[in-house]
């Protein structure tokens, strides 16, 4: 497939999102939100997007594959003014966000905490959020037409989930105008109406988990989520662990 | 260590005259402080009412020293991944806008820069510890300008 082709979907990208936001495309980074992070004067609002990553990345300083032509990677630039102790909030916001994006396009998704995006049980999208330079970057990489995943990921795309191929200016246009209207609601101080939202994609609380923070794995049951956005597990003694970081595996 | 064993060690050091205590053993590393503002780890007594003599500073708290503390709750990284260089240890040179370390909350990965112009002295928090908001996670020497 020629460079030109592989992208013809998103050509007219940008014309598609909604008032506030502007795209800007590139064809390789290496990472979205590194440069998101860093570029010199990029107000809210901007989306940087590429077609692939080099050095795409998930949590701690894990790989997320980016071929080209098949997916979206992108950041969406926040600059929040709330004090710092409330931007682990934004993760769930934009969580939300990619939840409502996706129930726009007549999916079913859910959300395993923080903002994992599973569909039928399988990650669909993963969100990394990082901040420095007084800037907020949410970092979204979703699986659209790729097909073949390594059977160990348990990753879907939306090829996968619905046995036809997306046009990706469509999915990031939903995807990406939801997680703005989310995260400014969160920026407003609208708290309880973000968690209250996030709990209707829940897919974790009531049931058995194991959360690995730093070299400990606590296993209970996600009880609650917090209004700051903390996920509160229960133990078998009946001892209440409020988590603000850490990997939540579901217990079968 | 046992939780009692802890409690013990802290009640002596309570007690005793010292200003600080650091215990290092295989599974734990605990530093005690007294009279440190918004990081006492030691319970304070009252402040007693009579007004005592001038009390000379502390011998092993060095005057002017800025600490780094917590803007949220988090967990601590002195790396941008694990295995990865650490991005400051003690002696490094820092400028503002320099990052010091990372706190995660919430799968947010936000970058603690520095403020002013030093050096790093100590790095108070251990990597991959929860720090709670207004903990020091490290303290920096300003350059004299």
């Amino acid at each position: 497939m020629s460079p030109q082709s592989r992208n013809e979907d998103m050509e007219r990208a940008g014309a598609l999102l909604p008032p506030g936001l502007a795209l800007r495309w590139y064809d390789r980074l290496d990472s979205t939100n590194t440069l998101a992070l860093n570029a010199p004067h990029l107000p809210a609002g901007t989306i940087i997007a590429a077609d692939s990553q080099s050095a795409g990345r998930g949590r701690l300083g894990r790989a997320w594959h980016s071929p080209p032509g098949l997916n979206l990677y992108f950041s969406l630039v926040l600059c929040p003014s709330l004090p710092r102790q409330h931007w682990g909030g934004f993760s769930l916001a934009a969580g939300v966000g990619a939840a409502r994006g996706l129930a726009e396009l007549s999916l079913q998704p859910r959300l395993k905490w923080p903002n994992d995006v599973l569909l039928e049980g399988e990650k669909l999208a993963g969100i990394l959020l990082e901040s420095g330079n007084g800037r907020l970057t949410v970092g979204v990489g979703v699986n659209v037409n790729q097909e073949d995943f390594p059977p160990d990921l348990r990753a879907t795309s939306l090829r996968r989930a619905t046995g036809r191929s997306w046009r990706r200016d469509l999915v990031l246009a939903a995807l990406a105008g939801q997680i703005w209207h989310w995260c400014r609601l969160w920026q407003e101080g609208e708290f309880e109406r973000v968690i209250g939202a996030w709990r209707r994609y829940d897919v974790i609380l009531g049931r058995c988990v194991t959360v690995l923070r730093g070299g400990e794995a606590i296993e209970g049951v996600a009880v609650d989520v917090g209004a700051d956005g903390a996920l509160v597990v229960e133990d078998c003694d009946g001892i209440r662990h409020v988590l603000h970081s850490g990997e939540v595996t579901l217990k079968k | 260590m046992k939780v009692e064993e802890l409690l013990k060690l802290v009640e002596a050091v309570g007690a005793s005259d010292f200003d600080e205590f650091v215990l290092e053993a295989q599974d734990v590393k605990l530093t005690l402080r007294r009279g440190r503002p918004g990081g006492s780890l030691v319970p304070q007594p009252e402040p007693a009412p009579v007004p005592a003599a001038p009390v000379p500073d502390q011998p092993v708290r060095e005057p002017g020293l800025v600490e780094v503390t917590a803007p949220m709750v988090g967990t601590f990284y002195r790396a941008p991944a694990p295995g990865a260089e650490p991005f400051v240890q003690a002696g490094s040179r820092v400028k503002p806008g320099d990052t010091l370390c990372i706190l995660e909350a919430m799968k947010l990965m936000n970058e603690i820069e520095a403020e002013i112009e030093g050096e790093v002295v100590d790095v108070v928090a251990e990597n991959g510890q929860l720090v709670e908001f207004g903990q020091v996670l490290m303290t920096l020497r300003p350059c004299k300008p």
